[in-house]
């Protein structure tokens, strides 16, 4: 119990921090702290503009500024889009249920496969199928997200026609019509395209922790008893990777989180990556932040529930650091 | 004559290749960006859009520059940012994951902190936040790449150091009465060579990689400068019309750059540490 | 863990997964679907343009001068004249301060209500008490308005503005009862012959028929406008799923089947701001010192070189395929524009021109030098508009011939605004009204605002002209003084015309979109060429 309050304690002091952080880097990016807020198009009247430097303490010092945002965020007003006009939080809303089916489908994919691959390269250890799947994941490892997303697009969709050519749902088609069908149709290219980075990192993952369990006593002796492969590896091999397999899942949120940034953009998924983006290059300061904030809730709770998961059982892990 | 094949080819040999590979193709890299002159990849409305060909290997695109120079130089500029970027982030890693592990106390706490807080929000997220707050450009994307490239390094040399500090050498020093520093520099270091150094190596192609994510996206190098990320970007426009090639071979470039450096990272790994990676 | 408990937990990620990719956004009403190939309904793609903004014409939505969902007092028609549209015929007063409308009678709003001058005098009356909240119809010279009478309604201005017709043609009249500032902004509700029945944000707009326009029901019944990339609207036409779709220049060279290529006339023009004003400081309207001039281009020696000695068909060629027609001024589809006389392609006389001046390359790198100053300045190219981009490339190549360097930068809007008081900048105008000149012309307006006269322009004889011609109180004085203020600042070449571009689209060819009655479209990428839409007809 009390590890679960100094692990929240600990959340909400990394969540503040980000927040100044974003917040310093906010103030100091080269533009004047109304522009930010209001955008360089904008027409609106002085007496709009007053009540707009009042509310947000624009006028303030950098330390004003941070806590009249930080009480109006508490409050829940995270302020208002430039780029889209709309409120913050109702931006980031619509668009992370987007991103979310988007993570969950390429997090299922490259967890399945991964694991699938794993085990499949750890019992044909040596054979060709078990190179075949190293230098495959060798190379997925090292493909660029983007690059990949773009030859999915332009073979799958543009040459062989399989796919649409991005979107989240067939446009002309009222809102209340779109079958469930066609929105996962639309889900495939992109949540394939982010699976490709995370299943390198399982499959090799799980087919190393196999081995070494494949290596150990007790298989020994179940192979001693006359157990086939198979059943050794249903029976006893899949129960003790199977954890941190999943475990190493939830820690990598946060590249995941990376990764729909690039996938959106190729496949114009209105998502919350193409809104990140879209924000940055418009200057869009209030989104930015709400962005930024949300997207370090998420990659806390991913982590949180990792640590939740395994405990202390493999301290190599922490230690030995993910990739970034 | 297997035998003397895989004798031949024994763990040693295979590394060295490996990283002579990757050194080669990056010094071409470099190099050639260096040397190209601007002129190999001029403008020429007369060649618009000219699929891969003798003198075009990889195509035109739609202002008629030749893409094999264009990619090429773009590679160049993408290595010369890693490299730079690598440099700063691993000498922030050293420094810090160094004196977390031997100071310890409030200083490892500190570190610690700093690194889950940078772990914490999503890589690329904090890479645009500190691209867009030095104004975007080529300057943006090198800060960003190079301040956010030290946490893993940092976590790996603490662990390292931390296996050492209780050696009975380095309590002898201390009780010599060499400072900390001292220590650090002369035992600690050393020791850490081996490990820092690979790390740095597998840090490198994402360093690259990233770079051209961030570009991508329009944080990075500005759209007039070659660079593999704005090519890439630019292809986008005409993947609709089957202009394919404008896609598939800058991106291949950079693919080759970063497999070549994680081929030859690996290898020194398991050379280094024969346990890792179980063969 | 057990196998078995695995597998359930990875049923419910997945189940959980699918089920949050049904969730999505929009706002929703009831409806029949509309897809590309009904009978009686059309999907289309034009741009990004209504979900940018506001759609309600009090916060300047719809601002074109045809009516759409809104109807204004006047419209434009395809000679680029002005014509009644809720307004039967006008007045102007003597001094030219006063305007009485009088207006359409036995016109409905599509929520049913009657349309009165009570209307009218609401829908200006609330624009000019929130100015601020639109930027397209500027109402700042009208003194009252008021209605007198059911049809008859008349406006009083401060001081004599000839423009101030253009301003009735953009803004649309909305009910005065049934109006709502926030319903408005997605659905708002006009006397127009559409009337929107669903807006999903950044997804799609669905617009009806109105069956009770005054001016006859539209033969379409239904219209969809969706909004992606332009790529991926490309490729949805190619697979049949658009009738209607906007593209680029460089695709007018493709082929999609079931679709011809429209090439529609506009207003609009592309040119380049050359600063005028020679390097130094300028101490703006609120006491800041900002960086101003450039060294080469304020040697109108160097413009005018430039505006001569391109080959405009060429560079067209080269950036946008052909597509679009050489522009050395105002495009001659305006009532007050006048084309220059000048010939360009004249490579040769501008080299000349150069070299008499002292511009001469003397170390042999093919760009000329004058006392040590390099023939070489930049040009800024906003990063979300391509086509800017490809222009100013084509052109920088081309120049290269007459020994001047261009350096084409892309960039986003926040760093162009920094720049454009000392490079060049590439701008696209396209508006019916005549403001567009006292905007990029007028000396006063230098540093007040970064879009209005970026090139630091002063000419008294061109502002004594600008005025004339806005205190004018009649149509053809005020025709014929824009036209004195355009051949006085010729000379000057301030800004680099380079083209009038023409709008593409895809049009299926089951679909006649009446071409005849297109007005010249006026800027807005893509939307324009719904001006006509009530008289589109599926074959």
């Amino acid at each position: 119990m009390k590890r679960l309050v100094k692990l929240v304690l600990r959340m909400a002091s990394l969540l503040a921090a980000v927040s100044i952080l974003a917040f310093l880097m906010m103030a100091k990016a080269p533009m004047d702290p109304l522009t930010a807020y209001i955008g360089v198009n904008s027409t609106i009247s002085e007496e709009a503009k007053e009540e707009a430097i009042e509310y947000w303490n624009l006028d303030g010092s950098p330390v004003e500024r941070f806590l009249a945002w930080a009480g109006n965020t508490l409050k829940g007003d995270f302020g208002e889009s430039i780029v889209y006009k709309q409120p913050v939080l109702t931006v980031i809303k619509e668009r992370f249920q987007y991103s979310l089916a988007l993570m969950l489908a390429s997090w299922l994919c490259s967890g399945i496969f991964g694991f699938a691959l794993g085990v499949l390269a750890a019992v044909y250890k040596d054979s060709i199928l078990d190179k075949v799947i190293k230098s495959v994941c060798l190379v997925f490892q090292s493909s660029p997200t983007f690059w990949v997303g773009l030859l999915a697009l332009s073979i799958f969709a543009v040459n062989l026609g399989w796919f649409p050519i991005g979107l989240a749902a067939p446009m002309g088609k009222l809102a209340s019509e779109v079958t469930l069908g066609e929105r996962v149709h639309h889900l495939i290219l992109p949540a394939a395209t982010l699976s490709i980075l995370g299943i390198g990192k399982i499959t090799l993952y799980t087919r190393q922790k196999l081995l070494e369990i494949l290596g150990s006593e007790f298989i020994l002796y179940a192979k001693a008893r006359g157990e086939g492969i198979w059943q050794i590896v249903g029976r006893h091999g899949l129960k003790n990777i199977a954890i941190p397999a999943v475990t190493v899942q939830f820690a990598s949120f946060s590249e995941l989180f990376g990764g729909i940034a690039l996938a959106e953009s190729v496949f114009s998924y209105p998502g919350i990556g193409s809104a990140v983006t879209a924000a940055g290059l418009g200057g869009d300061v209030p989104l930015l932040l709400g962005i930024a904030i949300f997207s370090a809730l998420f990659v806390f709770t991913g982590n949180f529930i990792a640590n939740i998961l395994y405990g202390a059982i493999d301290p190599r892990i922490k230690e030995g650091g993910f990739r970034g | 004559m297997d035998e003397e094949k895989s004798i031949f080819w024994n763990r040693r040999r295979q590394t060295a290749c490996s990283i002579w590979a990757a050194v080669a193709y990056l010094a071409i890299g470099l190099l050639a960006g260096l040397l190209i002159s601007p002129q190999w990849y001029q403008v020429d409305y007369h060649m618009v859009f000219a699929p891969p060909s003798f003198i075009h290997p990889f195509g035109t695109d739609y202002m008629g520059r030749d893409m094999f120079f264009r990619s090429l130089k773009g590679l160049s500029n993408s290595i010369m940012v890693g490299l730079a970027s690598t440099a700063v982030s691993s000498v922030i890693a050293l420094a810090l994951g160094v004196a977390a592990a031997v100071k310890g106390g409030v200083v490892d706490r500190f570190v610690n902190w700093c690194v889950d807080l940078c772990m914490g929000i999503p890589h690329l997220i904090l890479l645009l936040l500190i691209s867009f707050m030095m104004g975007r450009g080529a300057k943006g994307v090198l800060a960003a790449v190079a301040l956010t490239h030290w946490p893993e390094l940092t976590r790996l040399v603490r662990a390292e150091v931390l296996q050492i500090c209780s050696a009975q050498y380095v309590q002898a020093s201390y009780r010599m009465g060499k400072s900390w520093l001292q220590v650090a520099w002369s035992h600690m270091v050393p020791q850490v060579l081996p490990v820092y150094l690979i790390g740095v190596v597998l840090l490198f192609p994402h360093a690259i990689m990233h770079e051209a994510a961030v570009t991508f996206l329009g944080f990075g190098f500005p759209a007039e400068v070659p660079a593999i990320g704005v090519v890439l970007s630019e292809s986008m426009s005409y993947i609709a019309t089957g202009k394919w090639w404008m896609a598939v071979f800058p991106g291949l470039l950079l693919l080759l750059a970063v497999l070549l450096l994680d081929v030859a990272g690996e290898n020194l790994k398991r050379l280094v540490n024969p346990n890792s990676g179980n063969e | 863990m057990k196998i078995r408990t695995k597998g359930m937990l990875l049923g419910i990620f997945a189940a959980l997964a699918i089920a949050l990719a049904g969730c999505g956004a929009g706002t929703r009403k009831a409806g029949a679907s509309g897809e590309a190939g009904a009978s009686d309904s059309i999907v289309c793609y034009v741009g990004h343009g209504f979900w940018d903004g506001s759609l309600d014409p009090i916060k300047g939505g719809f601002p074109y001068g045809y009516g759409f969902v809104n109807n204004g007092l006047v419209q434009v028609n395809c000679k680029s004249e002005y014509e009644g549209s809720l307004a039967r015929s006008w007045e102007v007063s003597e001094d030219s301060l006063v305007y009485t409308f009088q207006l359409r009678e036995g016109v409905k709003f599509q929520d049913g209500s009657g349309f009165t001058a009570e209307d009218v005098a609401f829908t200006y009356k609330t624009v000019m008490e929130n100015q601020g909240q639109n930027g397209e119809v500027d109402l700042s010279k009208v003194e009252k308005v008021e209605a007198l009478g059911e049809y008859s309604v008349q406006f009083t201005l401060k001081e004599p503005f000839s423009p101030f017709l253009d301003c009735t043609a953009q803004l649309g009249i909305v009910p005065s009862k049934g109006y709502d500032s926030v319903s408005f902004d997605k659905m708002p509700i006009g006397t127009g012959p559409w009337k929107v029945v669903q807006y999903d944000t950044e997804q799609q707009l669905i617009v009806e028929a109105n069956e009770e326009y005054f001016e006859g029901a539209p033969g379409i019944k239904r219209v969809t406008f969706v909004d992606m990339d332009n790529e991926a609207a490309f490729s949805n036409a190619k697979s049949g799923q658009l009738d209607v779709v906007m593209v680029q220049p460089s695709y007018a060279a493709e082929s999609v089947e079931g679709m011809h290529l429209e090439k529609m006339e506009t207003i609009d023009v592309r040119n380049i701001s050359l600063p005028c004003r020679k390097p130094g400081i300028f101490t703006n309207a609120e006491g800041e010192e900002v960086e101003v001039g450039n060294a080469v281009t304020s040697d109108v020696v160097v413009r005018k070189a430039l505006s001569i000695g391109i080959d405009r068909e060429e560079v067209i060629k080269n950036a946008f395929h052909g597509v679009g027609k050489p522009a050395k001024g105002w495009a001659n589809n305006l009532i007050w524009g006048e084309p220059m006389e000048y010939e360009d392609s004249k490579a040769e006389e501008a080299k000349e021109l150069l070299e008499g001046n002292g511009w001469v390359d003397t170390d042999g790198d093919g760009i000329r030098e004058k006392d040590g100053v390099k023939c070489a300045f930049e040009v800024y190219t906003p990063s979300d508009e391509q086509d800017r981009y490809l222009l100013a490339a084509a052109v920088a190549e081309h120049v290269k011939g007459l020994g001047i360097s261009i350096e084409v930068k892309q960039t986003t809007w926040d760093e162009i605004v920094t720049k454009a008081y000392t490079q060049g900048v590439v701008w696209g105008f396209g508006q019916f009204s005549p403001m567009a000149i006292d905007n990029q012309f007028r000396s006063q307006h230098f540093t007040v605002q970064p879009y209005s006269n970026p090139s630091g322009y002063g000419n008294a004889l061109v502002d004594g002209l600008i005025e004339k011609a806005i205190s004018a109180n009649n149509q053809e004085s005020a025709i014929g003084a824009w036209k004195e203020a355009q051949e006085a600042y010729a000379q000057d070449y301030p800004y680099l015309y380079l083209v009038n571009i023409e709008h593409c689209y895809f049009v299926s060819d089951r679909l006649d979109i009446s071409a005849d009655t297109q007005i010249p479209h006026p800027h807005g990428h893509g939307i324009p060429i719904i001006c006509n839409m009530k008289d589109w007809k599926l074959k």
